[in-house]
């Protein structure tokens, strides 16, 4: 089990750094894990990595605003979740069949091209997941997934704090069911 | 109401560890289900690549590609029409006796598989012209902005170079727009100060000759742009109404 993101904890990132050292360092702590993150969000390996390196390109572009590692990393997960939202629905329209998500549907895998990552475990309530409305499932992966304190997933979300708190509280107990049902 | 309390704490207590057992499963189940994966080691390659690609040429690219992608999607929206069109037109031969059936259906049957392609390249190429010709004046504004930048950024040498009370740190520009109207004789203060510097003659732009000492600024590169802004309004508004014109 890889250590979770809010545990990730960076050197403070120098204020006089500029924003391609930032970007190396931030890199090398986060970028699987962020990788991670959004491929539980959009269930594909190859969009999951456009969506963070976009936002690794997004972040050195704002990089004056950003002075040091949590205010980076935050809007790293700020990024990552409002880009994960629009990334399927801009697949659904251009694909002509639909878009079809990977892991969650159970027979679905992940990575059908060879030399792909080994698909995901269908555990109960990653199947479940998906089932889920996007907000509840963005709380459940940044608040379970990404150990973000329940503040830091309100900012990531662009929600405030009482209404992660209603998502996760609708989440937990959608998921508690299956959970109980799974023998 | 002690017993009844009594017999609701076990029940929260309960209540708790199984909302904990909850999160525990939740975080096992996510770790376990992604941490297997490992993205493609090339990600930071990619993305300084990205980062090096000119904007405007990424800019470009991301339209072209939407632009394709649209180009499809209005292929696969018209296609009923399409076929729609195609049945009317069959049906509309049909009635047609004096001509012979095959002669009528033969170009439909060659217009359907030419139709969709070229439509849709038209249709894409129709959608490159227009964002070419958006992007030609969009392109034009960032020029002179970056234009601008530039020539901001370069003043900030000589704006520290000079003297504490002669310029109050404004740029070139400001300098250029303040000594245009600027007569020998005139009653500007900025005047007055160039006069009675000695050793100094009365050149028609002060602002742009290059001072003699860049170790004297005082101000690092860094906050050249705002400093320059910040001054930059009152000067050109002294230009608007210069004292010497009241």
């Amino acid at each position: 089990m890889s250590r979770p993101l809010a545990d990730a904890a960076l050197a403070p990132v120098p204020v006089r750094w500029d924003a391609d050292r930032a970007v190396t360092a931030i890199y090398s702590d986060h970028y699987c894990c962020l990788v991670r993150l959004a491929l539980l969000l959009v269930r594909d390996v190859a969009t999951a990595q456009d969506v963070v390196q976009d936002s690794f390109v997004a972040m050195h572009t704002a990089w004056r605003r950003q002075w040091d590692s949590d205010q980076a990393l935050a809007y790293l997960h700020q990024s990552v979740v409002k880009r994960s939202r629009s990334a399927p629905r801009h697949r659904a329209a251009i694909e002509p069949n639909g878009y079809q998500p990977g892991p969650g549907v159970p027979g679905a895998e992940l990575g059908a091209e060879p030399g792909a990552p080994p698909p995901l475990k269908h555990t109960a309530v990653v199947c479940a997941l998906p089932t889920l409305p996007a907000r509840e499932q963005e709380a459940v992966v940044l608040r379970y997934y990404g150990g973000l304190p329940e503040a830091q997933v309100a900012a990531a979300m662009g929600v405030s704090e009482g209404a992660v708190k209603r998502h996760l509280a609708r989440a937990t107990a959608a998921l508690q069911m299956v959970a109980e049902m799974d023998p | 109401m002690r017993a009844r309390g009594g017999q609701d704490r076990p029940d929260t207590a309960q209540a708790i560890q199984a909302r904990r057992d909850l999160d525990d499963v939740l975080r096992r189940a996510l770790h376990a289900a992604v941490d297997p994966v490992e993205p493609a080691g090339d990600g930071l390659t990619q993305i300084l690549h990205r980062l090096s690609t000119p904007p405007a040429l990424r800019q470009v690219t991301l339209l072209v590609t939407d632009c394709v992608d649209l180009a499809r999607l209005i292929t696969i929206w018209l296609e009923p029409a399409f076929t729609g069109a195609t049945r009317l037109g069959r049906r509309h031969a049909g009635y047609r006796r004096e001509l012979p059936h095959r002669a009528i259906r033969a170009p439909l049957r060659l217009a359907g598989p030419w139709l969709r392609p070229a439509l849709a390249v038209a249709a894409a190429a129709t959608l490159v012209v227009i964002a070419v010709v958006v992007l030609g004046p969009v392109r034009q504004i960032v020029t002179r902005t970056s234009l601008n930048a530039s020539t901001d950024a370069s003043t900030p040498g000589r704006a520290g170079a000079r003297p504490a009370g002669a310029g109050h740190g404004q740029s070139a520009t400001a300098n250029l727009t303040r000594t245009g109207p600027v007569r020998p004789g005139s009653t500007s203060a900025q005047a007055g100060r160039a006069s009675h510097r000695p050793g100094t003659t009365p050149a028609p732009s002060p602002g742009v000759t290059p001072s003699g000492s860049p170790a004297a600024s005082p101000s690092p590169a860094p906050t050249p742009s705002k400093t320059n802004h910040g001054h930059h309004k009152p000067h050109t508004s002294k230009t608007k109404t210069p004292p010497g014109h009241k």
